[in-house]
């Protein structure tokens, strides 16, 4: 009978498939077999603490090693700073995404119309109908969300921007300058989706610049962070229309841009 | 063999037009007991097993029978409306089609066949139907044959004569099942509506709210464009673009990401170009290119462009188009095909093209073997080829819009026959910081189709200097730009009639019809569209009958601009008013959709979905997938039940009242702050 394998060797495992190192006690349930069941070869256990890690949040105390994980510099979002480059990869994860090429007016209408069970294709109005009345209902309690926002949001090119946040909270912008892999709305990649900025990354004025060579989309979500902007996606695009219309042009768009409005 | 064979057309010029084509022009003209009606009789050889024969031609005037609830459903309240999902109907004949139907039945009597010559579409299919009843009654071992044509050219009409099919029983079980059902649900809902709203009292006191299956829907689409042009929100948008000057030529190279709707964005990709200091060119390219003639004419398409070319309604070009084709000059006009059958000789119809003094040196080129095969389209109703001219007419012999319309289908078909325009492009393409730009400059070569094509235009662009692949330049500018998104404009004619085409509402042949009549309803109105596109910007126009005047000015006047009189209806007729029209929905329209709509019904009647089935049942009717039965008991259930569920939130169709609140029902919906109002006349 071989020996169960240890913390670190777990931990080294999951950094060698390039994912950031895990908090000890993150791993701790994952050694720790239930009564009665063996514990399973290194492989699975790997496999299934890939999954719990892409799917935890970096935020919280315990789920990254604090003293092994990189964050992003102090001031990355200062928009003075016309250029720098990240010196270490850092893990983040994605908690806003937004298309740069679509209006928010665009998006609500292609939203509102999702809602009302409607599609266009062309100039034919398509009726989405529910595959029964559960459907429905499940469509009403948001069980199909996801499948909506890939109709109403289409396959854009983007450029895309990402608010992302490291393992200590932090904040910041980055978008699209290259087209990236795997990066777009929901459900092409998730609200807590995790990224790795890598070690000679370009950051400007505040923003990552996103580019193939430098990040790498390693997928995941946080369930209820998703679930709420999914739902919450409308009125948030409607609140920041409105917002803009009230307000003056220079004012925050909604929360968007705060951090590198004032560079000009 | 001994025998007469009666033939019956659908309309008199078309019985006038054969009776000349099939006897010479030897028949003997007699009256019947109709003013309109005629009936000439002459003799033809039909060939086998017919011979020569005498003949006598007469027609109808379109539908010879009417459906009809009987009197016990006279009283609009009792039975109530959904009695008439399923109460008996009759088919009468009307006392203006008496003498008609009289007349055919008597020339039956003598007869040995009936050849039905009604237009070759489902509607006409129908009206054989009506006709081989009437005449059966006269004689009922009369045999029954169909002439398929789809022009009156001479030659077309002597082979449809000698070579009959018969009637297509499955295009006339489907008329017939969209007959009965327009009945019924027109029925009970117009009265459903009517009555509910008349309750209401006001300018609803007597108003007829009439409901139609193919009007609603395009109401809906009418409304839905109002509320996403009146909700709209524009938004500023940035963007790069780069002008290099060389040899003396500015050219101007746009931003492959063309716009986005972060400025923050642009202006570090901006800096980022600055910073860059030069540009590389990345590719040059020339390239042969092509612009592309014109698909064989349907039907849609000649409503489309007759209503943004020609500046007539899709109606008016619809009965210019029945005249020309009743006059012998064009082909059937309903038509679904962009196509011609391999086999049809359209050179033989260029040469007749050849003696004009405007087109005739081009088809004339085109006889002398410039002639290129039209482009195929998907589209083939396998009933009648694209609209095309069959005869030459010269412009004297015809009044000024006929002559027109009959310009445009020459010219359209020459230009299918003819060769696509040619030209050379040439795409530049620059890398500068981290962004591409790039600029294509086009020569054109030959303009071929577009020479007798006026109604499209190709030009060069500026000319381009010569740029080395791989060379650095120094853009001489770079800036950022910016802008702002604008409200979509409200529906034209040419767009409601692509929505209607797309969603399946109507067919090819009653598009307009429904359009007219959602007008004719006061449900919309149109006026003649202001400048470009729709900007918020844009005042408050009454238009009405003032002409092509762009409402400049007009804001000022405030409320109290536009004050409408009389119906909307009739504001088509008038054309030439120098632009295209655009669709506005009447309060009274408006608050019809969101009544419906409200209710939240799974289909709304105001939406394309119910129609649509309709529609596609229909087909597979004619396709003989489904039978009459089946079609008319689940589309009748599926109304009905509509109807029963409306019936039980008919609270919220009664928000109509708060909805337009004041008693001006009739009058355009008006723009947030510039109430405009008027009563109907």
């Amino acid at each position: 009978m071989t020996t169960p394998p240890s913390i670190p060797q777990l931990s080294q495992a999951l950094t060698s498939l390039g994912l950031p190192p895990p908090h000890p006690s993150f791993l701790v349930p994952i050694l720790t077999p239930g009564p009665s069941q063996r514990l399973p070869p290194l492989p699975a256990l790997t496999a299934t603490a890939k999954l719990r890690l892409l799917n935890a949040d970096f935020t919280s105390a315990l789920t990254l090693d604090p003293s092994r994980t990189p964050s992003l510099p102090t001031h990355i979002s200062d928009p003075s700073i016309a250029s720098r480059v990240l010196d270490a990869d850092v893990p983040v994860q994605v908690i806003g995404i937004e298309d740069l090429s679509r209006s928010k007016w665009e998006q609500v209408e292609a939203l509102e119309m999702e809602r009302k069970g409607e599609l266009t294709k062309g100039r034919e109005v398509i009726r989405v109908v529910p595959d029964s009345e559960d459907g429905a209902s499940a469509a009403a309690m948001g069980g199909s969300v996801s499948t909506q926002h890939t109709q109403a949001m289409g396959r854009s090119n983007g450029p895309f921007k990402l608010l992302m946040e490291d393992v200590k909270g932090q904040r910041v912008y980055g978008f699209e300058l290259k087209k990236v892999e795997k990066v777009g709305y929901p459900p092409v990649m998730s609200i807590g989706c995790k990224v790795i900025l890598k070690n000679g990354g370009k950051v400007a004025r505040g923003m990552v610049l996103l580019e193939p060579a430098t990040v790498v989309v390693l997928g995941g979500k946080i369930e209820a962070l998703d679930k709420s902007w999914r739902e919450g996606r409308e009125k948030a695009l409607r609140d920041a229309v409105g917002d803009r219309r009230s307000g003056d042009n220079g004012s925050n768009n909604g929360g968007g841009t705060n951090a590198t409005i004032n560079i000009d | 063999m001994p025998g007469k064979i009666l033939c019956v057309a659908e309309k008199p010029s078309i019985a006038k037009a054969v009776a000349g084509h099939l006897s010479g022009g030897q028949y003997q003209t007699a009256n019947t007991g109709s003013t309109y009606i005629k009936n000439y009789s002459f003799t033809f050889d039909f060939g086998p097993p017919w011979g020569n024969c005498n003949a006598v031609m007469t027609c109808v005037s379109g539908h010879l029978t009417k459906l009809d609830f009987g009197p016990e459903f006279n009283d609009w309240n009792y039975p109530p409306p959904e009695k008439l999902f399923d109460g008996p109907v009759h088919v009468t004949i009307d006392e203006d089609n008496k003498a008609v139907s009289t007349n055919i039945e008597r020339l039956a009597r003598g007869s040995r066949a009936l050849f039905i010559w009604t237009d070759c579409d489902r509607e006409g299919e129908y009206i054989g139907s009506e006709v081989r009843q009437e005449a059966l009654k006269g004689n009922n071992r009369l045999e029954i044959k169909r002439a398929r044509f789809s022009n009156i050219e001479r030659a077309h009409v002597i082979r449809a004569a000698k070579h009959p099919i018969d009637l297509d029983e499955r295009q006339v079980d489907a008329v017939a099942v969209r007959i009965e059902l327009d009945l019924r649900i027109g029925y009970a809902f117009t009265r459903f509506q009517t009555t509910t709203l008349r309750a209401l009292g006001g300018p609803l006191g007597d108003a007829t709210i009439s409901y139609g299956s193919c009007q609603f829907p395009t109401l809906g689409f009418v409304v839905d464009r109002y509320f996403r042009v009146k909700s709209f929100v524009p938004e500023p948008f940035w963007g790069i673009r780069v002008t290099h000057k060389r040899d003396d030529i500015n050219v101007v190279f746009t931003w492959a990401r063309n716009r986005l709707f972060d400025r923050a964005t642009v202006i570090i990709l901006f800096e980022r170009c600055i910073a860059a200091k030069t540009a590389r060119v990345t590719k040059v390219q020339e390239k042969p290119t092509s612009k592309w003639k014109p698909l064989p004419l349907t039907t849609v398409e000649l409503q489309k462009v007759a209503s943004r070319l020609l500046r007539m309604t899709s109606q008016q070009a619809m009965t210019i188009a029945e005249s020309l084709y009743n006059k012998g000059f064009i082909s059937y006009p309903r038509t679904e095909t962009d196509r011609f059958d391999k086999g049809m000789n359209l050179m033989a119809l260029v040469e007749k093209q050849t003696q004009d003094n405007r087109w005739g040196a081009f088809a004339q080129n085109l006889v002398n073997g410039a002639f290129k095969q039209p482009r195929e389209g998907r589209h083939d109703d396998k009933a009648h080829p694209p609209i095309h001219p069959i005869a030459y007419c010269a412009p004297t012999g015809l009044r000024p819009e006929e002559g027109r319309l009959y310009e445009f289908i020459t010219r359209r078909f020459l230009a299918c026959c003819s060769e696509d325009a040619k030209g050379q492009a040439t795409d530049i393409e620059l890398e500068y910081g981290d962004e591409i730009f790039h600029t294509r400059g086009v020569i054109v070569l030959e303009r071929n189709y577009l020479n007798v094509y006026p109604y499209e235009n190709w030009t060069n662009s500026t000319m381009l200097p010569n740029f080395m692949l791989g060379e650095r330049l120094e853009p001489t500018e770079a800036m950022i730009t910016d802008g702002q998104t604008c409200a979509p404009g409200y529906l034209t004619e040419p767009d409601l009639i692509a929505l209607m085409d797309a969603n399946g509402i109507g067919t090819d042949a009653t598009m307009a019809e429904h359009i007219a009549k959602v007008k004719g309803r006061n449900y919309v109105f149109t006026r003649p569209r202001a400048g470009g596109g729709g900007g918020r910007s844009r005042g408050f126009n009454d238009g009405e009958g003032e002409g092509a005047e762009a409402p400049t000015g007009r804001e000022a006047r405030g409320g109290r601009g536009g004050r409408r009189g009389g119906a909307g209806g009739g504001r088509g007729s008038e054309g030439g008013t120098g632009g295209v029209e655009e669709f506005i929905p009447s309060t009274l329209g408006v608050a019809l959709v969101e009544g419906y709509d409200r209710m939240g019904l799974e289909t709304s009647l105001s939406k394309p979905f119910l129609r649509k089935e309709l529609e596609q049942r229909l087909k597979a009717i004619c396709e003989g997938r489904v039978s009459r039965g089946e079609v008319m008991r689940e589309s009748v259930r599926q109304y009905k039940s509509v109807f029963l569920e409306s019936k039980e939130r008919v609270e919220l169709l009664k928000a109509v009242r708060q909805l337009s609140l004041c008693l001006f029902l009739f009058c355009y919906v008006s723009w947030p702050g510039h109430r405009v109002c008027g009563t109907v006349n």
